[in-house]
């Protein structure tokens, strides 16, 4: 087994010089040269344990058990840089920098994320927060990644490492919401039977499914927060797939789920745009969802698991998740006068832009668009 | 947006650190056992024990919690961390219980991780090494999550 280990800790020193001359070899745009940097340093660390496990394994036999598990740590880091971390900067292209520059413009707009490099690779809509030894690594889908109609799509994500940086303050919030659902679930007047047991379960069930739920209306309302009406613009259009399943979900689908029902999500943020100043946005979004659902005959029920006898309890957990989180916040105001100082340093208010010319002239939008960009990047 | 990746990148990262923790100190511990000068390794040991500090606090906390409801499930954790705590629990009530893992108390723990005393450093490695199979047993899916399975 020693030598397995020794072996397997020489590969993985080769493997990891091999990243190193990789990453240092490709050229990449500068918005994510820190990025690269933040790798360089995982693999210096990684070389490191894995230099230590040699002279461990040497030492005497009683370690060996410890090696092993530090072996499978690095062989698992190195994997994952290979698979997916070092993948931004392999396949850096000059493409990138729109996402990169709105990365970099949300990490360095907020101070509890100013300096966290910033990266993407191609995939759905995504964040693995790391927030460690590495940083957080977005997913943006390849079609959308050109543009500026969704980048707002990026606010949400954002959200998610937020909720990270606090995660035990949020954690707590969201257990008092927990509690709170879970109490309000139950019926003024309780049977002692087997029924009651059932509903027992199922309050249960309804409170433990809002842990996920709370964290993803948490980050809606980050996106709104930060973007304004291009945020409800993007959310919408891109989630907007007319499925079915997106205004209605049968109570097995609602159990644990991953996701609140985006009819839902549309809801709770078409009231949020109202109170920030944008009702006709709002009244447009909710207006094209709520004729999907009239057109497939849909009517809205998500079987207890919202209802409106809670619906308070949770826009104050949200809000004092917002508190805690303080995102950047637009205003009508605020974008005034950053477009009247020409303010390129901000860029929610070019996003907002590009969605009023692309709804006021879609012909025109695309020319517009390229000359956008290249302003932005400029 | 996509099926809750976030929850599955915090857990892998989280259970890294913790299994880096474990693996420093019962290193070190072992040395001091057999005599072999490690002073090098000190700073990582004093980061060690904080990790592993702060991660019985918090999973005694839980533990509680979830013992005073019925399910064995506390509320305002993230899944992943509440199925482990779900898992201590199932575990710990099976009879007979070899591992000091589950008869250990969690302030013997705390106590046992901070403590350089010689009686006390057999102890301390037999409840890391539980430990760390417990994690690592628990932390197999989040690998899988992350890397992927061919």
């Amino acid at each position: 087994m020693q030598e397995r280990l020794a072996t397997q800790n020489r590969a993985l020193l080769r493997d990891l010089a091999e990243l190193v001359r990789n990453l240092q070899r490709k050229k990449v745009p500068h918005e994510l040269k820190e990025y690269r940097t933040r790798l360089l340093e995982v693999c210096r660390q990684f070389r490191k344990k894995c230099e230590k496990n040699l002279v461990d394994l040497a030492r005497t036999p009683e370690l060996l058990e410890d090696v092993l598990s530090e072996t499978q740590q690095v062989t698992q880091t190195v994997r994952l840089l290979s698979t997916r971390l070092a993948g931004p900067v392999l396949r850096a292209s000059p493409k990138d920098r729109l996402c990169l520059t709105t990365i970099k413009w949300l990490h360095n707009h907020h101070p509890q994320t100013t300096g966290i490099p910033a990266a993407f690779a191609d995939g759905d809509c995504a964040v693995w927060p790391f927030r460690l030894r590495i940083a957080p690594v977005y997913f943006f889908p390849s079609v959308e990644q050109q543009g500026l109609l969704y980048q707002p799509l990026f606010f949400h994500e954002f959200g998610h490492l937020l909720y990270v940086l606090y995660k035990n303050k949020m954690d707590e919030l969201v257990r008092d919401l927990q509690r709170e659902i879970e109490a309000r679930l139950i019926p003024v007047s309780q049977r002692n039977d087997r029924y009651a047991d059932r509903q027992a379960v199922e309050r249960l069930t309804v409170s433990f499914t809002w842990y996920r739920w709370t964290q993803e209306f948490f980050c809606d309302a980050v996106g709104l927060t930060v973007g304004g009406p291009c945020f409800l613009r993007a959310f919408s259009g891109y989630l907007g797939t007319m499925d079915r399943g997106d205004f209605y979900r049968e109570p097995e689908y609602l159990q644990g789920s991953t996701h609140p029902v985006k009819w839902l999500r549309i809801r709770l943020l078409v009231a949020r745009a109202k109170t920030l100043g944008f009702p006709d946005v709002a009244r447009e979004v909710a207006e094209g969802w709520a004729l999907v659902a009239r057109t497939m005959g849909i009517a809205e029920d998500y079987h207890g698991y919202y209802a409106q006898f809670f619906s308070d309890a949770v826009t104050q957990t949200i809000e004092a998740m917002l508190t805690l989180a303080n995102p950047y916040r637009w205003t009508k105001i605020l974008e005034q006068e950053e477009k009247e100082r020409e303010d390129v340093r901000s860029i929610v208010p070019v996003f907002n832009q590009a969605w009023e010319k692309y709804t006021s002239d879609p012909e025109g939008y695309g020319a517009w668009e390229v000359e956008a960009v290249r302003r932005l990047l400029s | 947006m996509k099926n809750n990746e976030w929850l599955t990148a915090e857990s892998f990262e989280q259970a890294h650190e913790l299994l880096s923790a474990i693996n420093t100190l019962s290193i070190h511990t072992k040395l001091m056992l057999a005599g072999i000068d490690d002073t090098e390794r000190l700073g990582e040991v004093r980061e060690a024990r904080i990790v592993l500090t702060n991660f019985l606090t918090r999973f005694e906390q839980v533990v509680s919690e979830a013992e005073q409801r019925g399910d064995h499930r506390a509320l305002g954790v993230d899944p992943r961390f509440g199925q482990l705590v779900s898992k201590f629990l199932a575990t710990r009530s099976q009879w007979p219980q070899e591992s000091p893992l589950y008869f250990t108390s969690f302030a013997e723990m705390q106590r046992l991780t901070n403590s350089e005393k010689k009686e006390d450093q057999k102890h301390l490695i037999s409840l890391l090494r539980d430990l760390r199979a417990f994690v690592e047993q628990h932390a197999h899916s989040d690998v899988v999550g992350i890397l992927g399975d061919i």
